[in-house]
């Protein structure tokens, strides 16, 4: 029964991928009607789906037919080429790999051969064996063994750790606290692709690059890497200073920076301790800080390594398209409408509607409301905004409202 | 073998003073001698910038409507795609032909929007000025658009995109490349760099989610049941 409504099921997802209903086969028709006369609950979902889809392909034929024109866009392309934009070595031609929990499956019991991944099987033979083990009885004896070698084996390593200790010369001088992060506590000078995983701990447990949520495996850098680095990298930033991969060591200092964030009190003009960006990815560019309290305090104008950040002398001209110099005197922190909003992130205490427009050609910004944010706040926001120039500049003037949320709030979720 | 019809000219008409002007040649092929899709890939793996920009303008479109899709909120949609044929030329030497190029490029452009996904999730952008946001009050009385459906409507479509955005990338990047670019699952896998059967899987629970998602919107009531569909 359970087979006949995967089969079921399955057959009508094929017919819905191939055209839907209306490119369906006369056999494929007759059968979806006497199908859902038989079952009325089936014939609900077909209707639920039905409409569903509907829905979704209209929202789609909506949402992809903006934007700039292929003219338009080339001549942004080429400007981007020229100057030099994202010309930073990562490989994006790979496949995207998903942790997102959806991207493998365990068990589709009785689903036809095309709907079974392949990854599927392995796993669902391993807990058919466990199953087995339990149903046998055999399952409870294994374990307790197991456990007993654990056991031992951990005792034996406590051992030897405090004997060796007991005749380290450096236990005399060292401190005995907690294993020390070993990143420097001086806040460093290198570029942020020099601070990363190497030489936090946790990069020896770094399982590749693949590791973070939509994170991509071969997402990799080409260009050299320090010679005292004895891991690879997991996490490389992009131009923009967005980080392409995420590795599991990565990942864990992300939480605890993310930690970090969230314990920081909330207000307009807060410095930051580590100096972190809005999003997670461009947040862990910034570790050394992050696993030092004592470096030196950000503040929320002064944007992370992660931002796309230029300063006045425009060393990170990366962004900034040929003849759209930013107006003199005017200092351009941020060139991009993304950056721009995570600093803007860091001026507001709650969530705050911010409606701003992007000039044309010059790709300044101009704040133009922010009904419900505080005086304090609207500098803070206004400030932001006149440090930002997009490159390369739109076309065309671009107003845009966004609802910028806290940094608190949004590290906690 | 072929040839260029060539016209100097500048791409950048919206510039307004010269030192924006970013001198381009725009060139009309000769339909006659047109070269090949893999012609033109092959001159612009050497370097050739007019061969590039005409595969640009071959595949511009999808790859423009894939980063709309996948982004939802257009304000970044146009960097996206920047990004994307830019590490597109980068990465060209590397393309070994043995996918088709849409392929290829739809791969880049889905990695591009996944990386901006994830550092932008919690920043919702919607364009105030975004012409595919009807405004209901605005200008109803002159082209007679009735307002009442244009705001079901508008709020349909945050409906919609609010349900996409739930869904996670692995899923999203399914919906778009099946159900939305028209991609068969092979060419999907081949994107995704996963097997047929994961993606038909991907659609499969994709769909149940957005059924569940949107509720109120797909189920009709007892009473309706019993029409067609």
């Amino acid at each position: 029964m359970t087979a006949d409504r995967h089969a079921r099921n399955a057959r009508f997802d094929r017919l819905l991928d191939e055209g839907g209903l209306e490119q369906a086969s006369p056999e494929d028709r007759a059968w979806l009607a006497a199908a859902r006369a038989k079952d009325s609950d089936f014939d609900r979902e077909v209707r639920a789906v039905l409409r569903a889809e509907a829905h979704l392909r209209d929202w789609g034929r909506h949402h992809g037919q903006g934007g700039q024109g292929s003219e338009e866009a080339l001549v942004a392309i080429f400007a981007g080429l020229d100057a030099g934009r994202f010309d930073d070595g990562l490989v994006v031609d790979a496949a995207p790999a998903f942790a997102d929990g959806d991207g493998s499956v365990v068990g589709l019991a009785a689903v036809t051969q095309a709907a079974r991944p392949a990854e599927a099987t392995s796993e669902v033979r391993g807990a058919a064996r466990g199953i087995k083990l339990l149903r046998d009885g055999r399952l409870m004896p294994l374990l307790a063994a197991a456990a007993a070698v654990v056991l031992v084996v951990s005792g034996g390593l406590t051992a030897v750790g405090t004997m060796s200790r007991e005749s380290s010369p450096e236990a005399v001088t060292s401190a005995p606290a907690a294993p020390a992060p070993a990143v420097s506590a001086t806040a460093p000078s290198a570029a942020p692709a020099e601070l990363m995983a190497p030489s936090v701990p946790e990069a020896a447990e770094a399982r590749g690059v693949a590791g973070g949520e939509g994170g991509f495996p071969d997402y990799a850098a080409r260009r050299s890497q320090p010679a005292a680095a004895p891991a690879p990298p997991v996490q490389v930033p992009s131009a923009d200073g967005v980080i392409g991969a995420a590795g599991y060591g990565a990942e864990r200092v992300r939480r605890a920076q993310e930690d970090e964030v969230a314990a920081a009190p909330p207000s307009a003009g807060r410095t930051l301790a580590t100096g972190g960006a809005a999003d997670d990815t461009s947040r862990s560019l910034a570790m050394a800080p992050l696993t030092s309290q004592a470096a030196p305090s950000v503040a929320p104008q002064e944007a992370s390594p992660s931002t796309e950040l230029m300063d006045a002398q425009g060393t990170r001209s990366e962004g900034v398209r040929p003849g759209a110099a930013a107006p003199a005197g005017r200092v351009v922190r941020y060139a991009s409408v993304v950056a721009m909003q995570q600093a803007m992130a860091r001026c507001v205490s709650v969530a705050r509607d911010v409606t701003y427009e992007v000039a044309r050609d010059t790709g300044t910004v101009r704040m133009l409301a922010a009904p419900t944010a505080s005086s304090a706040e609207r500098r803070c926001l206004d400030q932001v905004a006149q440090q930002t120039s997009v490159a390369p500049p739109p076309g065309v003037a671009r107003r845009q409202r966004v609802t910028v949320t806290p940094v608190s709030a949004t590290s906690t979720q | 073998m072929f040839a260029y019809v060539s016209t100097t000219s500048t791409l950048d008409d919206g510039a307004a003073s010269g030192e924006h002007l970013i001198p381009c040649e725009r060139w009309t092929m000769d339909h006659a001698n047109a070269p090949t899709e893999m012609e033109l890939l092959a001159l612009a793996q050497s370097g050739d910038r007019r061969a590039f920009g005409q595969l640009v303008r071959l595949h511009h479109g999808r790859v423009a409507a894939c980063a709309q899709q996948l982004l939802g909120a257009t304000a970044e949609v146009d960097d996206a795609v920047q990004e994307s044929f830019i590490r597109a030329w980068r990465a060209l030497p590397r393309f070994d032909g043995r996918a088709k190029l849409s392929t290829w490029l739809y791969r880049i452009c889905v990695n591009v929007c996944l990386n901006r996904m994830r550092g932008n999730r919690r920043h919702v952008a919607a364009d105030v000025d975004d012409p595919k946001l009807p405004e209901p009050m605005a200008d109803v009385e002159s082209d007679g658009v009735d307002p009442l459906r244009m705001l079901e409507q508008a709020q349909l479509y945050g409906r919609v995109g609010a349900a996409l955005d739930a869904l996670s990338p692995s899923l999203r990047s399914a919906v778009v490349l099946v159900l939305l670019q028209g991609m068969s699952h092979k060419e999907a896998g081949d994107v995704l760099g996963c097997a047929e059967g994961t993606v038909a899987w991907r659609i499969h629970e994709a769909r149940r989610r957005l059924r569940e998602l949107l509720g109120d919107l797909v189920e009709l009531p007892a009473s309706a049941a019993g029409g067609v569909a």
